[in-house]
């Protein structure tokens, strides 16, 4: 099988990425191994604050529908429930749909795979009834089952905080949102008074003893300065954070740098998103984790690229378009995360050079804001 | 957590056998893996990949920015034998898997 651009991943910014190189007509092909396209959008039911402007008051799930109704029009190669499995050494790469192993060959690749969910490692984790907070909201947002009837949560990112808000909006009782430290990671108030009334405890200086159960987790073991505690519960959620999906990109041999703030281990690119591997992009969340608009406009921004290097665009308009989009995650990121904009932008200088970013003109005055 | 804590929930290895890894030498993810299966499991290492780092950044007190991630290789996910075994309709997919045999491993 042959296409102009085979693009890893159906989710947001793989299908914005798929927007801008499928609407100036190349052929894309997009590899997805759930069964849907839109990707950790469709069980979100809450609207994001750090989102790009035209997104802003719509919930992740109808932000995915208008993502898919935008790409519809230009024919692009959808194969869900297929998989990536390897890299053969000329390049093409190896799709698997669970019966036929076949080669892909792309003239340009673009990786968006985007990120995974960090366990909360406890004694007796492994119980039944012990999920991370995707998961919880897989359950209830996408397949409509209920996890339980009382639960506690482990983290305290916004994360944690709008899934409380949503298990308690379909009947389950919240016990309470853990954290280990001393101050919360969510820093939004608005969110922490709406969890406050709805009498949800918020319980700093606690952490997790152990759970346990016989055969599924029917109590977790907390403690907190006043000593422990047993809640009783029927299942848990955990916020450890997150991380960019790297299996790609190594099977594509592209080097990797460490960035704490940008989630671990991300792979290096240039100002193209173009990774050490020649033609191969990478795109949303596997940049790094820094803002939901960074998700799109990354995608967009590798996009662009792959089509200015397949002529499909002249420099002169994909430099006014990529700087367009740079300038917008700047507006949001300014606001919302410029620790996690600065630490992009010395990822890039890490990998390209020093002050190599300011060949875009208007990013490079603001890697300290 | 405690020594009995399961950090790689596919192969049940943990906290302690992890440890004792790291006390014979161990210093990457790879070298525990090889010690004692850690991470190669139907999961192959997504969800133990960050525990087992923390566990030898803390243990060796290198930076987790020098510990590095696991080698990966061929087949990326689980696939059943059978869709390597069979000539599939478009293409051989055993032949093409050996092609990526290094000459020197195939001796």
């Amino acid at each position: 099988m042959e296409t102009d651009v085979l693009i890893i991943g159906g989710g947001p910014a793989g299908l914005s990425a798929a927007y801008e190189t499928a609407s100036r007509g190349l052929n894309v092909t997009i590899i997805e191994e759930t069964w849907y396209l839109g990707g950790q959008l469709v069980q979100q039911t809450q609207s994001f604050e750090d989102m790009p402007n035209h997104y802003r008051q719509l919930c992740g799930f109808e932000i995915a529908e208008n993502l898919i109704k935008k790409v519809e029009p230009f024919g692009i190669h959808v194969l869900t429930d297929h998989t990536l499995i390897g890299l053969y050494e000329n390049g093409e790469m190896g799709i698997s749909n669970d019966r036929d192993v076949f080669p892909v060959k792309a003239s340009k690749i673009i990786m968006a795979t985007g990120a995974a969910e960090i366990a909360v490692p406890f004694p007796k984790w492994t119980l039944p009834g012990i999920m991370t907070a995707g998961a919880a909201q897989i359950l209830i947002n996408r397949d409509r089952v209920l996890p339980g009837t009382k639960t506690i949560l482990i983290g305290s990112s916004s994360f944690a905080f709008e899934l409380a808000k949503q298990l308690h909006e379909v009947g389950i009782e919240v016990k309470g949102i853990v954290e280990q430290q001393s101050d919360i990671v969510l820093q939004n108030n608005c969110l922490i008074d709406e969890i406050e009334k709805l009498n949800i405890p918020i319980l700093k200086n606690t952490k997790v003893i152990e759970a346990e159960g016989k055969g599924q987790v029917e109590t977790l073991v907390i403690e907190s300065n006043q000593g422990p505690q047993r809640i009783d519960v029927d299942f848990v959620c955990l916020d450890g954070g997150r991380n960019p999906i790297l299996e790609a990109f190594l099977i594509a041999n592209c080097s990797l740098s460490y960035r704490k703030i940008l989630g671990g281990w991300v792979p290096d690119y240039d100002l193209n998103f173009e990774t050490s591997s020649e033609g191969v992009y990478v795109a949303g969340n596997s940049t790094g984790i820094t803002s939901k608009a960074a998700i799109f406009l990354t995608g967009s921004l590798s996009g662009i690229s792959v089509c200015e290097s397949l002529g499909k665009i002249n420099s002169t308009e994909a430099s006014q378009m990529k700087n367009l989009f740079w300038e917008e995650l700047y507006q949001v990121e300014q606001q919302v995360n410029l620790e996690g904009w600065n630490s992009r932008l010395k990822h890039i200088e890490g990998y390209m050079g020093p002050n190599s970013h300011q060949s875009l003109s208007g990013i490079g005055r603001k890697i300290n804001g | 957590m405690d020594n009995t804590t399961i950090i790689c929930r596919c192969e049940e290895i943990n906290q302690e056998e992890i440890e004792e890894a790291i006390q014979i030498g161990a210093e990457t993810f790879d070298d525990i893996k090889r010690l004692t299966r850690c991470g190669m499991g139907p999961c192959q290492s997504k969800i133990c990949m960050n525990l087992v780092s923390s566990i030898i950044s803390e243990k060796t007190s290198h930076p987790l920015s020098q510990v590095p991630v696991p080698r990966l290789r061929i087949p990326l996910r689980p696939i059943q034998i059978s869709t390597l075994a069979t000539g599939s309709s478009n293409f051989s997919s055993v032949k093409s898997v050996m092609d990526e045999v290094e000459l020197d491993e195939r001796r």
